[in-house]
């Protein structure tokens, strides 16, 4: 998108939402590799959340960042612990053994997918949900990159992962206003951001994200977006069923998502089931996916009438995901053939890093 | 009838002892010790040049009026101290358990070396070939340290330690200790976008403390060192941050280039000159020649670019940029280039263009076809563009 921050490649993962049974998995696999410690002990990297539902971080959805038409930075707002992400809190495990009551050390408000065990609806007439599992979204145009005032977010020329230059944050959080998902955190501890990494140092041995490799509905496939063998390609560029989620944000999101194409049925006035109805409002669709989210439904349905008649469909062979090597098509060797050293935006600074700075006399 | 004149005459001086000094002087002593330094007023104004995206920290300043602090310095032949006093009604700390709370900050700025008193490095923590080393100090709860640790069971949490009991109490303590109650760093510039943390500095050291409603600051560094020297009379600039309006980066008061003279010799004394210089124009003619030549780009207080982004906000030049900066920057706008936005956060209001050397041009004309009196009476004018204090 901006010239600034373009990469040559672009890593990019989609997610069938169809299969996400929000059991948690991925959130588990992402917390126990990356952020069971040090000040990351609030952020899920990975969350599911129930939609409809205010989600992690609370109202991110109108908590601002993206980008207006014309390119300009949108302002928004940092969640704060307690009230958006959700205190980790613990129980008196230990005080068990004498006797006392079972209780949290702590009185919770909110916390990833509160939502779930919230409910709300008119059950059953009109009530629906289904699950969004979350990442970064590794834009093509990241928010939080250009809300930096440090030049401390990059983008990786070889695959399109955005990290943060931990040498350049200097955790005054402008990044998370500027994120439209509200998927780059602030550190308190080490008072630095921090965000999902794509896993680089797996997806540079050719492993998959953690959260993928994990996933138990088989949801997750992760694959360069040029590359037209691959079932991301296929998926986002072929068949045009994986969708960016909120693409009205402007910062050009690489998860995509295939949205859920068939919902709960509607009952009648007799309490029967109506034939082809959806309680799944079309608008909700829309506002999560865009206007292509139409389009992309239609052509599942229609892959699976295909499906039924003839046996045959690409693209329900590639959604049933059979094997982890096809929804996964990743390559260390191009990796390692690959300069890879971690190159911030602007390196003028380099030469005064570490070292003794030689000023001009 | 005594006592009201004598009532008069506390409120005069109470109102004389409120104007900025021209300099600050510094006093020369075997020891340094903060007590000896004689504190002169100094006139800190809200950062406006550049906005931020964060809608509450921006809610918050809107309408800041002018900060006054004291400032004073005492130094030897090797090192030099900088006091620095300001009234803070809240004191506003990081904590390691929040992501929205801020903590009270205080900076000192000086030149990476002795430059023309008329071309000092922009005030936005320098430019292109003008360096400047910053030191930097922040009320925070404790920071940890970044890496991951050979030993990862000092970062995990408890519930991921398999320990229990005492063993436990005594990691979670081994764990608390690695924590620092300082944040203060040392920093070089070339331009608010560079800036680079030195992590080898020697001879710094730094501490702040709260009492009675007032911030006292206190900055030891070598006289001269890499990255800053001492002249005749040193510029020196301060920025301070209020946590309590969601102070951190540009979302700070800021003085202009404050001299202190460290030698009584004519040369500190010209400097001193150039650098607290009023120009002698007509600041009403000034308003006219600048509605007509610079408000396209430009906001200067009531008139108001037509785009946002577009320029630096001049609405408080008047309080944080010398008389000579302003003068160079309107007849060779590439002298001291702005950093600007990110380019991707108003990639239609770029305020430099850079080629494949890296070479920054502004996006600004130079305006040397103005008649000199002209660009004194613009001078005049952007001089009186401050907040008031309050």
């Amino acid at each position: 998108m901006s010239a600034n921050v373009a990469s040559k490649r672009q890593l990019a993962m989609v997610m069938d939402l169809n299969k996400c049974i929000g059991c948690q998995t991925c959130t588990v696999a992402c917390k126990t590799q990356w952020t069971n410690r040090n000040g990351r002990d609030y952020m899920y990297w990975n969350n599911v959340e129930t939609f409809p539902g205010a989600g992690y971080p609370k109202n991110w959805r109108t908590s601002g960042g993206g980008f207006d038409n014309e390119g300009n930075l949108k302002e928004g707002v940092i969640p704060e612990i307690e009230t958006g992400y959700g205190t980790p809190w613990d129980f008196n495990h230990e005080d068990l053994a004498k006797g006392v009551e079972f209780k949290a050390n702590a009185a919770p408000i909110w916390g990833p997918n509160w939502d779930e065990d919230q409910g709300a609806g008119n059950f059953p007439s009109d009530n629906y949900f289904f699950y969004i599992p979350r990442i970064c979204n590794h834009c093509d145009n990241p928010g939080c990159l250009a809300a930096c005032p440090r030049d401390a977010i990059f983008k990786r020329s070889q695959d399109g992962v955005v990290l943060v230059d931990q040498e350049r944050c200097q955790g005054y959080r402008f990044c998370i206003a500027g994120c439209p998902y509200k998927k780059i955190y602030f550190n308190p501890k080490i008072s630095k951001s921090e965000k999902c990494i794509f896993c680089f140092p797996r997806i540079e041995r050719g492993l998959p994200t953690a959260c993928a490799q994990q996933c138990v509905g088989r949801i997750r496939f992760v694959g360069f977006l040029d590359d037209e063998e691959g079932q991301v390609y296929k998926l986002v560029k072929k068949y045009k069923v994986a969708l960016p989620l909120i693409p009205q944000a402007n910062t050009g999101p690489n998860v995509y998502y295939v949205p859920p194409v068939a919902g709960p049925l509607k009952f009648d006035a007799n309490g029967k089931p109506i034939p082809g109805s959806d309680r799944i409002p079309p608008e909700q669709l829309e506002a999560l996916f865009g206007k292509e989210v139409h389009a992309a439904i239609k052509t599942i349905k229609d892959e699976m009438e295909i499906r039924k008649a003839t046996g045959k469909s690409e693209l329900l062979d590639i959604l049933i995901a059979y094997k982890h090597s096809d929804m996964f098509r990743l390559d260390a060797g191009y990796y390692a053939h690959h300069n890879n050293s971690l190159k911030p935006v602007d390196h003028r600074y380099n030469a005064g890093k570490f070292t003794s700075f030689k000023a001009v006399h | 009838m005594n006592k009201t004149v004598k009532l008069l005459t506390l409120t005069a001086m109470a109102s004389i002892s409120l104007a900025a000094a021209d300099f600050i002087t510094a006093v020369k002593a075997d020891k340094l010790n903060a007590a000896k330094v004689k504190l002169e007023n100094v006139m800190l104004y809200p950062q406006t040049t550049i906005g931020n995206n964060d809608k509450e920290a921006t809610e918050k300043m809107k309408g800041a009026k002018a900060l006054p602090a004291k400032a004073g310095v005492v130094f030897n032949d090797k090192e030099m101290m900088v006091v620095v006093k300001w009234k803070d009604a809240t004191n506003s700390k990081q904590k390691e358990a929040s992501t929205k709370l801020f903590g009270d900050a205080v900076a000192v700025q000086f030149p990476a070396s002795c430059m023309e008193a008329d071309k000092l490095p922009y005030i936005g923590m320098g430019s292109d070939g003008r360096q400047v080393s910053i030191l930097l100090q922040k009320n925070v709860e404790a920071v940890y340290p970044v890496a991951e640790n050979a030993d990862v069971t000092m970062q995990q949490v408890r519930q991921n330690l398999n320990m229990f009991g005492d063993e436990l109490k005594k990691k979670e303590a081994a764990q608390k200790a690695l924590a620092s109650s300082k944040y203060n760093k040392v920093f070089v510039a070339e331009g608010f976008r560079s800036m680079t943390e030195v992590k080898d500095a020697k001879g710094y050291e730094m501490s702040m403390s709260y009492k009675g409603g007032e911030w006292t600051a206190v900055f030891k560094k070598p006289l001269n060192d890499d990255y800053s020297k001492s002249c005749d009379a040193t510029p020196m600039a301060i920025a301070i941050w209020d946590g309590a309006k969601d102070g951190r980066n540009g979302n700070k008061w800021l003085s202009s280039w404050t001299p202190i003279q460290m030698k009584d010799s004519p040369k500190a004394k010209a400097d001193i000159a150039k650098i607290t210089e009023k120009s002698k124009g007509n600041a009403a003619n000034g308003k006219k020649l600048a509605s007509e030549n610079c408000a396209a780009c430009h906001t200067m207080g009531d008139i108001k670019a037509p785009m946002a982004y577009m320029a630096p906000d001049l609405s408080n030049i008047g309080g944080y940029a010398t008389a000579g900066y302003l003068k160079e920057s309107i007849l060779n706008p590439n002298a001291a280039i702005v950093p600007g936005y990110n380019k991707n956060a108003h990639p239609s209001g770029v305020w430099y263009n850079v080629d494949d050397k890296g070479t920054r041009t502004s996006t600004m004309p130079a305006f040397d076809y103005l008649k000199p009196n002209e660009i004194d009476d613009i001078v005049a004018f952007l001089q009186t563009l401050k907040a008031g204090v309050k």
